[in-house]
């Protein structure tokens, strides 16, 4: 009996692991009321041009008034999870921002609705690589918010201490840059990389595929074929390994995500990003120094080709989901958050606009001038491919990039899996 | 008669009615959502379906065909049961190990394992996995600093996740440090249960420590080490938390268990069928393991 009694503890230590289990699952998704327009946009407002929100979300309660705006801020990483998790259900944001390679998969499977080009400002002037990304059987899913190009971000200080005049223009100069980096500064501090080039970087690596004439994937008869083991690719990839092995010490298996943190840290002389990446350098609620402020310059990335690397046109857009049930006051709020005005706010952060009449305006001069100088050259967008978010989400790119930095697989190898996998999805919707 | 009958059914009734909203709850919140993945493994849902709110069409056992002919599916199968393998059998022993050393030392040592306990069980496996990362950092990682600083050891830009053997390592210290509070708590109970006479006279007989334990103190908490057991291998089959954290939500394949794989099947590549078929063959895999568990459970109860 004693010993029956005394199993009490155990069903109560038994209860309460259970009910731990049961609190972590838990999630919430509150109720609408009435009169909210739900917006989800990606951090990078937040971090960069809360202003813009502030001033847009201002302008339309002025002329919606009893509208609140509630503006909910995402991770890329999780954002489409979370989307597909509310697109199910009848709850659904009324604004959310797509990436430009995110959307072809939502168009073709109508989870979007249909808006009216004509309604926006500029609209005759979208920027191709945003617009031909929100266009469908002659329709118009989703409205271009800004771009970007990313380009090679140095260190001034760095390139007058190294004795390197001014910014390299072509490929050759570039290397010569590096290795002068690499002298002065990699004796004193094994922690210094000349150019900052993680392994799983892939908008990077996939720059130097298509400067060597490769692509990703290639439509062929209506069907998509990955095309990363062709000898175009794989010359690109291994001259991107190259570089790798030549200028990067830090981690190979890590991605680009806390890049201005650790660009931040001052340990590096080169890097490849965005323009506002530098802002968010020496930025401290970014992770960066504050000390590194004007201590950045710009230039159009030189490709091996002779070229200038094409640079990846990201860039984000805003679609209004089919279920939305405010749809006109939808498209308002995005009528004002991307007019020429709101787009000059974020010509001001060093972001490029959505068309090619202010991209031209910026184009001129400042710390921004190089990256919409590539940007209006050209620059490449990943496959409008139905299954091209899988292809995103699955992370085949990072990966088979981590394998070749790391040199887990030969350059061949790791293509020709990779294409595999690729090819068993990106037709599917 | 009638009084005489009431009086009967009353005691019949009441723990019906006792359990009722627990499975109500359990009906509304585990079974409902079971059954909809059970019936979603035999359809062919994408996202046209998810989005319009259609019906997805049937598929009967095509998923199950393509994933049990997929050497890929073998593969993570025999790594998560290995994986399962490794972490019950360290966290038992562990926790067998604590239990015991809770068991013999003073008070005071006992109340402060207790605290430690306790304070490790209450972190949520996401910051539990976040500082393991982080100890395991490759360009800031203390491990590798530390690791260096011993003579002929250089681990500095170490990556300890390139290897999938050392990056398990890691992530089994993370799942074992996790389920060790539960393991040693309970046990200590269960060991609180042995009579102490039986061990003095044991002792007395002449037997040594280690067959005190295996014929006297063993027979004893059984069930309990069993229910451990049981209860850790099912937690740690379906483990998912601690993977997807480690690789910074981005898991390479060489990482994926069964869950990690299916929800990478359903949520990353948009086959919820084929996802879901996963996760069914999982649930069926971990049944066959609990039969084992069940029956015990019931011979034990017939002794009784």
């Amino acid at each position: 009996m004693a010993i029956r009694m005394s199993y009490r503890p155990l069903v109560l230590t038994f209860l309460l692991s259970l009910a731990a289990t049961g609190c972590s699952s838990g999630s919430g998704s509150g109720s609408e009321a009435g009169g909210k327009l739900t917006v989800w946009l990606a951090v990078d407002a937040q971090e960069s041009w809360p202003q813009l929100v502030q001033s847009t979300n201002d302008r339309f309660t002025k002329a919606h008034p009893g509208v609140q705006v509630d503006v909910q801020y995402q991770q890329w990483t999780t954002k489409n999870q979370k989307l597909d998790a509310v697109l199910a259900g009848k709850n659904v944001p009324d604004v959310v921002e797509m990436g430009n390679s995110e959307t072809t998969n939502y168009i073709v499977n109508g989870a979007f609705a249909a808006v009216d080009p004509a309604r926006f400002d500029q609209s005759d002037a979208w920027l191709p690589a945003l617009a031909d990304a929100c266009r469908a059987d002659g329709k118009t899913y989703c409205v271009p918010y800004y771009v970007g190009a990313r380009v090679a971000i140095y260190r001034t200080d760095q390139f007058s201490g190294a004795g390197v005049a001014g910014a390299p223009k072509t490929y050759p100069e570039l290397l010569s840059a590096l290795d002068k980096l690499k002298g002065t500064y990699s004796a004193g501090d094994p922690n210094y990389s000349a150019l900052y080039m993680p392994g799983r970087y892939w908008y990077a690596a996939m720059a130097f595929v298509k400067d060597a004439g490769g692509e990703i994937a290639v439509k062929d008869g209506g069907k998509w074929k990955s095309s990363l083991s062709s000898p175009q690719s794989v010359a690109g990839l291994t001259e991107w390994k190259r570089l790798i092995d030549t200028y990067y010490v830090g981690d190979r298996a890590k991605d680009n995500s806390d890049q201005p943190a650790v660009i931040g840290q001052g340990r590096v002389g080169v890097f490849y990003g965005n323009t506002w990446e530098a802002d968010a350098a020496a930025d401290e609620r970014s992770g960066g120094d504050p000390k590194l402020k004007d201590k950045f310059g710009t230039f159009p990335f030189p490709g091996p080709s002779g070229k200038l690397l094409p640079p990846f046109l990201g860039g984000s857009t805003l679609a209004v989901p089919a279920k939305s049930t405010r749809k006109d006051l939808a498209a308002d709020w995005i009528k004002m958050f991307t007019d020429r005005e709101s787009q000059k706010t974020l010509i001001e952060v060093n972001t490029l606009p959505n068309n090619t009449t202010q991209l031209a305006e910026v184009a001129g001069g400042g710390i921004n001038g190089p990256a919409a100088q590539a940007a209006a050259t050209g620059g490449w967008m990943t496959p409008f491919a139905p299954g091209w978010t899988s292809v995103e989400k699955s992370n085949i790119l990072p990966e088979m990039l981590e394998r070749i930095a790391n040199g887990k697989q030969s350059v061949q190898d790791a293509t020709r899996e990779a294409d595999q996998r690729i090819n068993e999805v990106i037709n599917e919707r | 008669m009638s009084a005489d009958r009431g009086r009967r059914r009353r005691p019949k009734l009441l723990p019906y009615l006792l359990i009722g909203p627990t499975v109500l709850a359990m009906v509304l919140v585990l079974g409902y959502p079971l059954v909809d993945m059970v019936v979603l493994a035999f359809q062919d849902m994408t996202r046209e379906q998810l989005f319009s709110g259609a019906a997805p069409p049937w598929a009967g056992l095509d998923q199950f065909r393509k994933i049990l002919g997929d050497g890929f599916f073998w593969t993570v199968v025999g790594r998560t049961v290995l994986f399962t393998a490794v972490t019950v059998v360290l966290t038992v022993l562990c926790g067998l190990f604590t239990a015991q050393l809770m068991h013999r030392v003073s008070p005071w040592v006992r109340a402060v394992i207790s605290g430690v306990l306790v304070t490790v069980w209450a972190m949520p496996a996401m910051v539990a996995a976040s500082i393991f990362r982080w100890l395991f950092d490759t360009d800031y990682g203390v491990t590798n600093w530390v690791l260096s600083e011993l003579p002929g050891v250089d681990m500095i830009h170490h990556n300890w996740f390139i290897d999938p053997w050392q990056g398990f390592t890691i992530i089994v210290a993370v799942v074992v440090w996790g389920s060790l509070p539960f393991a040693a708590i309970t046990l200590r109970a269960a060991l609180a249960q042995v009579p102490h006479e039986l061990e003095e006279s044991a002792v007395l007989d002449g037997a040594r420590p280690f067959q005190v334990f295996r014929h006297v103190t063993l027979p004893v908490i059984r069930p309990v080490l069993l229910m451990v057991t049981t209860l850790n291998a099912i937690w740690n089959f379906g483990v998912f938390n601690q993977i997807w954290l480690m690789r910074g939500g981005q898991p390479e394949r060489e990482y994926y268990l069964l869950g990690v794989y299916s929800f990478i099947e359903s949520f990353a590549v948009n086959r919820y069928s084929t996802g879901a078929a996963i996760a069914l063959v999982t649930v069926v895999l971990l049944l066959a393991g609990s039969v084992v568990y069940l029956r015990q459970m019931l011979r034990t109860g017939e002794l009784e």
